[in-house]
């Protein structure tokens, strides 16, 4: 079955099911397995995205915006405008670039639309459909004009990208502190000291946090693939996190995004330098941004027409894109039980995911669950399970799994940036590249905790990106973990212990009696068998080279003086094998029945 | 060692004194749970020369005519052959009876049904000469109210190949000292068979070391295991063979053993490996994996895991950290005064000789890490003991105090 919200649940076998985002999407006649596909809209020459649970259409020009309609029937209008410098000191804003509406876009199937130069002299911009979610990227191939070329300067100038925004007011705009001007004297001189991202939250999308990275066609994905769309991790090196805000410009909805010029220069270090139409220089402006803006075209025949793409759209340069993701659940319950499988990306919020006693949740190799809500764990009984679809140790087993799992989630829990106290507990994680993973806005503090939970086998087992708060561990253990916690950002407080399960290691022989015996030179234990008598009771037998004088073995076998060692040794536990009591070193017994009768270790190496 | 657990008999079945043409096996055996032994009979089975490698195993599925019988198996030289034999004995060890030779083999390893069917692994050796061998598994079964045993048969090492990877002798797939130490820098690390059979459903597990394919020269070893389910006729069929570690690493895993829990599912194998060390491959740990096979082995996973916290050096056991100066790998298991034995081609200190360091052809010592680890489950837990060399010891030679890995024995209970 299917959630006509967020087109998510599908195949339901043996308490089995898959879940993700815009898996299907209802066709008319019935519900049927979405495509990450774009093709040609021959009628008005644009390109229209209709096989999943969103839609999507792109024009033949920018000249009109690009529509969404999300399955709860909201609509988006957004249409790019361009490049901007602001100075966060003066409030000056400054035109780089403005998107040329007679560039015609290109379709690179399966499902991307490229207006290629549609900046003049410094990039293109990029969409990418995907039954998960909508990506809008600016791809620039040059390096940009410093902000002094505008009389702005470097230090303090954000370059932002202006989108025009005809949509429903979002449900919340959360607000993520990406840098705070801190001294005081400075912040009262600025027009705006701090640089703040919103994540918007709308009935059945969202706009998470942006990014900026260099980018090149192995970014991409394959050619003839389909390009994805996920959320990017703020906390990535390679990233550079871009902020974005809804405003108002002359009673327009503008969608801004904003990175900090100076932090993307170093990005832009490889880009060859744009060349700047002389009639842009020198023309900031502080009062009129609105006579940057256009009127958008109504949807209409064009005699221009979006064509494929004759060769693979390849790109180099630097990538800043927003993303709309789509397919979330509000609020959603992985029940006592059932085996859930994540393919690519699940969402759940502002509402609260909840992870009953029992319940399983596997992953596809980077496929990861975040959550921006509250969250409920299981706080007793068998353990909530988060790990590889290939780990048939747990839960249903998938179709086609390995049975040899490896990292797979790329964030098993992920708790982003949430305006409300969490705790994960009781649950086991397994084969994830990162466990748990919390980020967190600066000068929050919700003291999230994370107690009763194993790791097993995840390359990270949590990863902290909280500013400036603390996560709390207790009772929590971990075995075969590369990295058990890695903190980016924030710190934490107790421990993760290491358990594999291993109740006791005893030493079977007494090294004392290596020269109790006399023979000091004589030290060497080796293959040793045993038998459990009991759960108190261990009896073991074992090769020790006490007093081998005795000559036991082939007398002139290698080396003429020298014989064979063999004497054994033997040991008992009385309590489940925690400490052995071993008897002192026997001679090997000869062919003579000893006084006391002592037992010879089996099977000292021969290979004859 | 085995146990009767009907009547709480323990056994401990051991080498003969190696002096002149010895024969068969010692075994002793234990009513008080150890804490006594008694030395019962000083040639098991009888009629053997040379015996080695001494396996033993105790019939103990009620209601069938074989029960509480005791059989052994082992090594023995037959016509300038090596080759195994297996034999039985119905009054607790004093006599033996049906024993079987099969000529050919090493390393053999029994496992019984709980319908009463004998099995026997074991490993052949085929020596092509140059140092090169074929290695195959091979077993022989013996069906409860039979005299005969049946076979051989063979156990296909890998999808579509009858022999193992490795070609060195008995399987051995010469894990290096480190993986910057010279080819010839290699000890022996054989691929002796084990098995385990579920008392519950008569499922057969065998696990092997082999390299992970033909030619591997970082990786010399990985854990191999197959569970085989009788037909009619006592003749296993085969599920393939499952690779047990998966440290996706070029490292050494070798030498291991399996323990089935009474109600057949729950899985353990424990070995030796150096997955910690994945750049050196040199540094050895005692590992176990344990798996849920309620639904048969294909398809189950393998919770991977340490079992000791200590690493052995990658001095080999017995070794000195400072031997002399031209001698830096030389090996001496028992640091001897006047008595070691040796593998082939190990160097060892001499104290009775001026000459001090013996040596034989080739240049390094292909000495032996173990040829056996051992497992074992009940209801409750699982249960490993290795050889460990992480402790260390002093010893004077000569007016010079070397201090060397010190090889003792460890214990692990590992929670199911």
């Amino acid at each position: 079955m299917s959630d006509p919200a967020t087109g998510a649940v599908t195949h339901d076998l043996s308490r089995c099911t898959e879940i993700s985002a815009g898996m299907h999407y209802d066709n008319g006649t019935g519900w049927v397995p979405s495509e990450s596909m774009i093709e040609l809209a021959p009628a008005t020459g644009g390109a229209q995205a209709v096989r999943g649970p969103h839609k999507a259409y792109f024009p033949p020009t920018l000249a009109m915006p690009i529509e969404l309609t999300m399955p709860s029937g909201q609509a988006f209008r957004l249409q790019p405008i361009g490049l901007y410098y602001f100075d966060a000191v003066s409030g000056k804003t400054a035109e780089v670039a403005a998107v040329d509406t007679e560039v015609v876009g290109i379709l690179v199937q399966p499902n991307r639309v490229v207006y290629a130069g549609v900046l003049p002299g410094l990039g293109d911009l990029m969409y990418v459909y995907a039954v998960n979610g909508f990506d809008q990227s600016v791809i620039l191939a040059e390096a940009l004009p410093p902000p002094e070329a505008f009389g702005l300067p470097s230090a303090s100038t954000r370059l932002e990208v202006w989108t025009a925004f005809d949509g429903p007011t979002p449900q919340e705009q959360r607000p993520i502190v990406l840098s705070a001007e801190t001294e005081l004297w400075r912040r009262q001189r600025m027009a705006e000291p701090d640089l703040v991202d919103h994540l918007l939250m709308f009935e059945d999308c969202w706009f998470p946090l942006g990014a900026a990275f260099v980018v090149d066609a192995s970014k991409l994905g394959e050619p003839g693939q389909a390009a994805p769309v996920f959320l990017r991790d703020p906390s990535d090196p390679d990233n550079l996190p871009v902020a974005k805000r809804l405003i108002q410009i002359d009673n327009r909805t503008v969608l801004v995004e904003s990175v900090s010029y100076s932090d993307l220069s170093r990005k832009l270090g490889g880009l060859k330098q744009a060349t700047l139409p002389a009639e842009r220089r020198n023309q900031p402006s502080a009062d009129s941004p609105g006579r940057f803006l256009r009127m958008a075209a109504s949807r209409q025949i064009n005699p221009a027409k979006i064509e494929l793409a004759s060769a693979p759209y390849e790109p180099s340069g630097l990538l800043l894109d927003y993303t709309i993701l789509s397919g979330t659940a509000n609020s959603y319950t992985f029940s006592n039980g059932w085996t859930y499988v994540i393919s690519n990306g699940f969402g759940v919020g502002s509402g609260t995911a909840t992870f009953q006693e029992n319940s399983t949740i596997k992953y596809a190799t980077n496929a990861y669950i975040y959550m921006y809500g509250s969250v409920r764990f299981p706080a007793s009984g068998t353990p909530a399970t988060f790990t590889s679809v290939d780990d048939n140790a747990y839960g249903a087993t998938v179709t086609n799994s390995l049975s040899t799992p490896f990292y797979a989630a790329k964030q098993a829990v992920w708790i982003y940036y949430t305006t409300v106290t969490t705790t994960v507990r009781n649950a086991r994680i397994r084969w994830a590249q990162r466990g748990v993973q919390e980020d967190q806005n600066s000068g929050v503090y919700k003291n999230p905790s994370l107690t009763s939970s194993t790791f097993m086998n995840c390359s990270i087992g949590v990863y902290l990106n909280t500013a400036n708060d603390t996560l709390s561990l207790s009772s929590d253990t971990e075995c075969s973990l590369a990295t058990p916690i890695y903190v980016q950002s924030g710190s934490y407080s107790g421990s993760i212990t290491t358990d594999c399960g291993v109740i006791s290691v005893a030493r079977v022989n007494d090294p004392s009696q290596d020269t109790a015996s006399g023979d000091s030179n004589k030290n060497a234990q080796s293959e040793c068998s045993f038998v459990v008598v009991n759960t108190n009771c261990v009896v073991t037998a074992f090769f020790d080279t006490h007093l081998s004088e005795w000559a036991l073995g082939r007398l002139g076998y290698v080396f003429t003086n020298i014989a064979s060692p063999r004497s054994s040794g033997w040991a008992i536990s009385t309590n489940g094998g925690v400490a052995f009591q071993a008897t002192a070193p026997f001679h090997p017994p000869r062919l003579q029945i000893q006084p006391k009768a002592t037992p010879v270790i089996p099977s000292w190496h021969e290979i004859p | 060692m085995a146990r009767d657990t009907v009547n709480g008999t323990i056994y401990l079945l051991t080498n003969p004194s190696r002096e002149g043409a010895y024969q068969g096996f010692r075994l002793w055996r234990s009513t008080d749970n150890g804490q006594s032994l008694a030395l019962i009979n000083t040639n098991v089975p009888g009629g053997q020369t040379a015996a080695d490698k001494p396996m033993i195993a105790v019939n103990n599925f009620t209601g069938l005519s074989t029960s509480t019988n005791v059989y052994v198996a082992g090594a023995a030289n037959f016509s300038n052959n090596r080759g195994v034999f297996v034999s039985r004995s119905s009054n607790g060890g004093t006599t033996w009876t049906g024993t079987t030779n099969f000529a050919t083999g090493h390393g053999v390893d029994i496992a019984i049904r709980p319908d009463g069917t004998v099995y026997a692994f074991y490993l052949v050796s085929r020596d092509h000469g140059g140092g090169v061998f074929t290695n195959w598994l091979q077993y022989n079964w013996l069906r409860l109210g039979q005299s005969n045993w049946q076979g051989p048969a063979t156990v296909s090492a890998h999808a579509g190949r009858t022999n193992l990877y490795s070609l060195g002798e008995f399987g051995g797939t010469n894990p290096k000292r480190s993986n910057a130490a010279a080819e010839a820098d290699y000890f022996a690390a054989v691929s002796f068979p084990r098995v385990a059979v579920s008392p519950a459903n008569g499922r057969v597990y065998i696990v092997y070391t082999d390299l992970p394919f033909e030619g591997s020269t970082t990786d010399r070893g990985d854990i191999f295991m197959q569970e085989g389910i009788a037909d009619a006729t006592g003749g296993l069929a085969w599920s393939g063979a499952i690779q047990v570690n998966n440290d996706r690493t070029l490292t050494d895993q070798y030498i291991p053993s399996v323990a089935v829990n009474p109600s057949g599912t729950g899985l353990f194998v424990g070995y030796y490996s150096r997955q910690g060390d994945p750049s050196n491959n040199s540094l050895i740990w005692a590992y176990g994996a344990k798996a849920n096979v309620s639904g048969g082995l294909v398809g189950a996973t393998f919770d991977v895991f340490p079992i000791g916290s200590s690493a052995f050096t990658n001095l080999y056991c017995g070794t000195t950290n400072s031997t002399p100066s031209s001698k830096p790998w030389m090996f001496d298991p028992v640091w001897a005064q006047t008595g070691v034995w040796l593998d082939r081609s190990a160097r060892v200190v001499d104290p009775s000789s001026t000459n001090a360091v013996h040596e034989t052809t080739p240049t390094y010592a292909n000495f032996t890490a173990d040829d056996y680890t051992w497992s074992a489950a009940d209801g409750s837990y699982y249960y490993f003991v290795w050889r460990d060399c992480s402790d260390v010891c002093t010893n004077s030679w000569m007016g010079t105090n070397y201090i060397r890995a010190d090889p003792n024995i460890r214990f692990g209970r590992i929670k199911p």
